[in-house]
């Protein structure tokens, strides 16, 4: 026997001897032997149905990477309105890897947003949230709203002119609650305005608080899915009853004899390997987002934006009609969310096939186009003045009458152009002119430009007399010479 | 319902052989405690076994149990919530604070002043300092609008010469006065209480701008 190969027996014989130790007196031997026996519907091992089962577990490696890289940051991190944006700043440029693992928080904190979503959608669609996985869906009720909890705090402590925004838009909401709200407001500012104590409450919550709470509700959701079992796929014709679920569910997964450890696990974390896979990708590609500008609040020459995952929202508040403003502001918030937590209470039995529960799919495929919908247009954001908008060059209004060059001049400076188009160039908020000078009177025109109409503000104590002719002439001559308009 | 984490004795066998270490001899989950206890002693010890306490103590003791939990876990909350809930005294933030002479502000024009926060906390930096429009409106007269849009509070900016304010986020467009002009806004532009002093323009710092006022 050589002496290498003795050593490396009596490194084995160590070796074993310490597991053996740890696994007798941590008491580990439930935990595999349940690991080695915990059965599942066989159709998630036999089938291909079982990459729709994937998402929650991808979610649980998600957090535990997102824990991993916040405290990483949180070492570098200030909570002081003073310091927290430099540090960032020193985190990007300074600190080695500092910049990749702020990319690394923030693309997985978009991993959690969006499989947040997906998961739930795979629920609804499967009737899963039915009995008796009722408060498996309800702690996931309460997880969803942590994990938007956390996408919005953390957009805040980014900290410039997004992050300070972000508080005072949120301050502002709340602010219009009926009877709370200007205390909420102040609950929020932790003050009567943005102060010294703003940021360290959100720094606490989002690194603290929100954390704890989210293990903690993470810990009974799995714990329940282990108890009652994974949902098995659902067959038409095959309603949940309360009365005979639970035996059936056992006979099911016990005849099938697929075991989770490892006919399913596989799956999953083949899953989870993609998704890191995708997260370092955007990550050294991306880089980090932010910070942007210094939060100033005296600077209000920004454009803020919130991140990707309430671009929906931001959208939504745009396009809900006036009257609605008090439904989408304070009530859909308020209520979304309690009547996510009573789905499973007044639809808890019944079946589960997405085939017989046409409403269901509907629901998902509505909210995803809806929130398509709101997204692409916040990302284009009609709305929004251009206020990089350049005044029309010299060159182009070189055979124009004098009138007309004073109106092009005039349609720059009186912030008209802010909002519309006219020769292809100007806002998109109002319609282009040039086209509405095609279908419309010069004198219905100046109605409107002197009165207001809908979104116009009335311009008649802003302009000075003859700008409005100016104007006119400058719009109606984009038309070109061959076109006269009809009237007038 | 049995419960599926409890193996039956017999199981142990097949479990061996995927055991984390690979030792056969790894104690199975039958024999938890693998030190063989058919050797244990019969008798243990020679107390005489307790009898079991009355129904009536139990609840008792169990009610004290809970008591002192529910007052334990109380004495943490509360001032818990205290320190959540505490905000800068609204008292001290109230001041007049100078923001320009009277020179500065030529008649019907709106400039941005900004003011530092009379009592900022020594760590705020950047958010000590604030924006407001001001607006001569004649020769004594002023007016003064938050920079926050009464819609959901983004910053407005003034454009001179369009003479709107003009909101970032949903178009919101308000007159040289402070009145809607255009967009989402519910209401007008908050505004400040300002006065001339001296031939000091000076603003009262309300913080964020109660719109009941």
């Amino acid at each position: 026997m050589t002496r290498l190969r003795w050593i490396a027996l009596a490194g084995e014989r160590v070796a074993r001897r310490v597991g053996r130790w740890v696994y007798d007196r941590a008491a580990l031997a439930p935990i595999f032997d349940f690991l080695d026996k915990h059965k599942v519907p066989p159709e998630l091992g036999r089938t291909r149905k079982g990459w729709f089962y994937v998402f929650g577990q991808a979610l649980v490696f998600v957090f535990l990477a997102q824990i991993v890289t916040g405290s990483a940051l949180a070492m570098k991190y200030i909570p002081s309105p003073d310091h927290a944006w430099h540090t960032l700043e020193f985190l990007n440029t300074e600190v080695v890897w500092g910049g990749f693992v702020r990319a690394l928080h923030f693309f997985g904190a978009s991993a959690m947003v969006l499989l947040v979503f997906v998961h739930m959608s795979r629920v609804v669609i499967t009737g899963s949230y039915k009995y008796p996985r009722e408060v498996n869906w309800i702690t996931g009720v309460g997880l969803l709203v942590l994990v938007l909890a956390m996408a919005f705090t953390g957009q805040l402590l980014r900290w410039d002119q997004d992050g300070v925004s972000t508080v005072m838009v949120a301050a502002t909401m709340l602010g219009r609650l009926p009877l709370v709200g200007e205390r909420l407001m102040e609950i929020v500012l932790a003050g009567d305005t943005l102060g010294g104590a703003t940021l360290s409450r959100f720094f606490a919550l989002h690194v603290i608080v929100f954390p704890l709470l989210m293990i903690g509700l993470i810990g009974v959701h799995v714990y329940l899915v282990v108890r009652n079992g994974v949902s098995e796929p659902p067959r038409a014709g095959r309603p949940v009853d309360p009365g005979t679920y639970r035996m059936w569910y056992r006979r099911h997964t016990e005849a099938g004899n697929t075991r989770y450890w490892p006919d399913v696990a596989w799956r999953e974390f083949v899953f989870v390997a993609v998704v890191y896979a995708v997260i370092f990708l955007l990550a050294v590609t991306w880089g980090p987002k932010g910070p942007g500008a210094v939060p100033d609040p005296t600077m209000v020459e920004v454009v803020p934006r919130p991140d990707w995952y309430f671009l929906w929202y931001y959208a939504l508040i745009w396009y809900k009609p006036a009257a609605l403003d008090m439904v989408v502001l304070v009530w859909f918030p308020l209520l979304v969310f309690p009547a996510l937590v009573l789905l499973p209470i007044f639809f808890g039995r019944g079946e589960r096939a997405p085939t017989r529960r046409p409403w269901a799919l509907f629901a998902v495929a509505a909210t995803i186009l809806l929130w398509a919908t709101l997204t692409v247009s916040a990302i284009q954001g009609d709305w929004i003045p251009d206020f990089d908008t350049e005044p029309v060059p010299e060159a182009v209004l070189e055979d124009a009458p004098l009138g007309v060059r004073d109106g092009a001049g005039l349609f720059y400076e009186r912030g008209c152009q802010y909002c519309h188009m006219a020769l292809e160039r100007g806002g998109t908020y109002g319609p282009d002119l040039t086209r509405s000078a095609r279908e419309m009177s010069r004198s219905d025109m100046a109605v409107r430009i002197v009165m207001g109409i809908g979104n116009m503000p009335a311009y008649q104590g802003i302009l000075e007399p003859g700008e409005l002719d100016a104007i006119l002439d400058y719009i109606f001559w984009t038309l070109g010479p061959d076109v006269t308009p009809e009237g007038d | 319902m049995p419960d599926a984490r409890c193996p039956e004795p017999d199981a142990s066998g097949q479990n061996r052989g995927e055991d984390p270490l690979d030792d056969p001899a790894a104690p199975g989950p039958g024999q938890r405690g693998g030190e063989g206890s058919s050797e244990v002693p019969a008798e243990t010890h020679d107390l005489e076994p307790l009898p079991e306490l009355p129904g009536e103590r139990r609840r008792v003791l169990a009610l004290l149990a809970g008591g002192i939990g529910a007052v334990a876990t109380g004495s943490l909350i509360v001032p818990w919530l205290r320190i959540f809930f505490d905000r800068a005294e609204r008292m001290d933030s109230e001041v007049w604070a100078p923001v320009g002479g009277l020179e500065e502000f030529a008649i019907g024009k709106t400039t941005k002043v900004t003011y530092r926060d009379p009592t900022p906390l020594p760590w705020a930096g950047f958010v000590a300092h604030n924006a407001a429009w001001v607006r001569r409106d004649s020769d004594q007269e002023f007016s003064a609008f938050a920079t926050y849009c009464t819609h959901v509070g983004c910053p407005i900016r003034w454009e001179e010469s369009a003479s709107l304010f003009l909101c970032p986020c949903h178009g919101g467009a308000f007159y040289a006065d402070g009145t809607v002009a255009a967009g989402p806004p519910p209401r007008p532009l908050d505004r400040f209480p300002i006065r001339v002093r001296n031939g000091t323009v000076e603003l009262r710092t309300v913080g964020v701008p109660d719109p009941d006022e």
